[in-house]
């Protein structure tokens, strides 16, 4: 046996050559700020105080802990991610069931639907306050049809449920074209055996296709909930944060944080928090699934 | 009943339930561009009108058009297009190279790549906006187009990259290998005979790519103040003014959407690629 050929050195550099601006970018815009802002949540980092620069340790972790705001703060922020996604899963599912049948037109409303998720969350937003306006919003003329009294949605305790209905509005879409697509993938000799079997329609999901879906169901739990958990626009354009901090998210703190107190500090460990609950998540859902899989 | 009836009936319902939830789905959207033709009056009036003399007059105050030019939305609107468009071609250039790699050179290590490079995309773009923000304050690049272009590209380029691999993927690879025997080398087999190819999925992947860019506010908002400002920017600074515009609001929401509603339609059957990111089979 001789030597193996040596492929051509130009050869062999090829794919590295191709790969290293994306990795390098990726490496130098965001892995290398992320890790800046590891170093900056040890730090007592404020702008505005520049002369008081210091490493703190844990100081800032043990703050966010411990602080009142801001542990209303997570609270709201879970919250609000269980509830609306919750109502994304449930309502995606049903869409998602209903446009599995088949009727005339069902390609356009498929299109149709898709639109919320795809436009600027500002703009969903904005379209929304309009709906919500207080004097002359559609949501309170059509509830003064039935006789209710005008409501100030984005100014009273109506608040964190109105941005929640924005936020379902918005991005149920995203879990109905997941959970389609997994509808489309099942094994449909499966289902058929079902229905020779006399299993009716009720009998055939709860046996047959709920348990097929169930991993891609979890996927769109996982990407639901870590978009939800930095939600940011739909909360700035509609209220702020406000009233009275009542729909103060995560997301929002960071900015305010950063941008109002300019403590860059305690805004990075607010982002660093943020993102080790996301990787936990992640981790979770990998387990759920491998799971899933050998069950 | 008869089952003739029973049938007539479910149909029915399902058509009843569609209208509905089409009717629930488009309402907000179509309301601000009803809106966005509404003179001054009917905006701000009790009841809302479905019906109003349409007028142009909010777009070409948004313009800039015979009334105040400082109030002109048109600088926002080309440094839209700009980042945009700089962004798309950047994450595209640089994620072909980085798809096909994967695909078909298959460096070692391949797999680990992809799937660090799918991790990333997973990180809250809210939590880098202070580090940002600070590279761009130590470089004196707040406000300009490029302190956008950046970090929009970095976050493009996995979703870039990862559509791209499926679209090589999915190309014959008996072609390549009959270009190399050819006499072609890998570069110009690349170049001459798969990009063209993959075509379609480059100009998929640039429509899904252009939704970040044009969209975002997390990073617009605090890496630019007055210069680099984008449409999602001035669009969500309405909150802070007393008595709002609607009709001029409204024309701006509408300039932001009108494109994404005529790509959604244009890459409707890749949607799920870009969103699913590997994890539904296809």
């Amino acid at each position: 046996m001789g030597q193996p050929i040596k492929p051509r050195k130009r050869r062999d550099s090829l794919p590295y050559l191709f790969l290293a601006p994306a990795v390098l970018i990726l490496a130098a815009t965001l892995i290398a700020p992320l890790l800046y802002n590891l170093g900056l949540s040890f730090q007592q980092n404020n702008l505005l105080e520049p002369e008081n620069t210091r490493f703190v340790g844990l100081q800032n972790y043990l703050w966010a802990l411990g602080d009142q705001a801001t542990r209303a703060t997570f609270g709201l922020t879970l919250g609000f991610t269980a509830v609306t996604v919750f109502f994304e899963l449930l309502l995606g599912l049903g869409l998602a069931l209903i446009l599995n049948l088949s009727f005339r037109g069902n390609r356009l409303v498929r299109v149709l639907l898709l639109i919320p998720m795809m436009v600027s969350e500002v703009v969903a937003a904005l379209s929304w306050r309009l709906l919500l306006h207080t004097d002359f919003g559609l949501v309170n003329y059509l509830l003064s049809l039935v006789g209710v009294d005008r409501q100030a949605w984005l100014g009273s305790s109506l608040a964190v449920p109105a941005i929640m209905i924005v936020e379902i509005w918005q991005h149920t879409p995203f879990v109905m074209l997941i959970l389609l697509a997994g509808l489309q993938a099942l094994p449909r000799d499966i289902i058929e055996a079902g229905e020779v079997d006399g299993a009716g329609p009720i009998a055939k999901f709860r046996y047959i296709i709920w348990p097929l879906l169930t991993p891609i169901v979890l996927l769109a739990l996982v990407f639901r909930t870590m978009f939800t958990l930095r939600v940011f626009t739909p909360v700035w354009v509609l209220t702020g944060g406000g009233p009275a901090d009542q729909t103060m998210v995560i997301g929002v703190d960071i900015y305010r944080t950063a941008f109002r107190y300019y403590d860059f500090g305690k805004a990075a460990t607010l982002s660093w928090i943020l993102l080790i609950v996301t990787v936990i998540i992640t981790l979770v859902y990998m387990r759920l699934l491998r799971r899933e899989a050998l069950s | 009943m008869t089952i003739g009836t029973r049938r007539i009936l479910g149909q029915t319902a399902l058509y009843g339930a569609v209208v509905i939830i089409v009717i629930f789905s488009a309402a907000p959207l179509f309301w601000i561009l009803l809106t966005s033709f509404k003179p001054n009056v009917d905006a701000f009036g009790w009841p809302p009108k479905l019906f109003f003399t349409p007028t142009l007059e909010h777009y070409a105050a948004a313009l800039g058009i015979g009334g105040d030019t400082e109030k002109s939305v048109l600088p926002a609107f080309l440094n839209s297009i700009i980042v945009t468009l700089a962004t798309t071609f950047l994450a595209l250039a640089t994620g072909t190279l980085a798809g096909y790699s994967l695909a078909r050179l298959k460096p070692r290590g391949a797999g680990t790549i992809t799937l660090g490079i799918l991790a990333v995309r997973m990180l809250p773009p809210i939590a880098l906006v202070v580090p940002m923000f600070q590279l761009a304050h130590t470089l004196k690049a707040t406000d300009t187009v490029t302190a956008l272009i950046i970090p929009y590209t970095a976050l493009s380029i996995p979703l870039a990259t990862w559509m791209l691999y499926g679209f090589f993927l999915d190309l014959p690879r008996e072609l390549e290998e009959a270009a190399i025997v050819d006499g072609c080398t890998r570069f110009e087999a690349f170049w001459r005979v798969m990009l063209p190819l993959a075509a379609p999925g480059l100009a998929a992947t640039a429509v899904y790519t252009f939704l970040l860019p044009w969209n975002d506010l997390v990073f617009s908002l605090p890496l630019t103040t007055s210069n680099a400002v984008t449409l999602p920017v001035i669009a969500s600074r309405a909150r802070v003014e007393e008595g709002v515009l609607w009709g001029q609001l409204g024309a701006i929401a509408s300039v932001m959407t009108i494109p994404v509603i005529i790509f959604t339609f244009m890459v409707q059957k890749y949607i799920i690629r870009g969103i699913a990111a590997g994890a539904v089979k296809q």
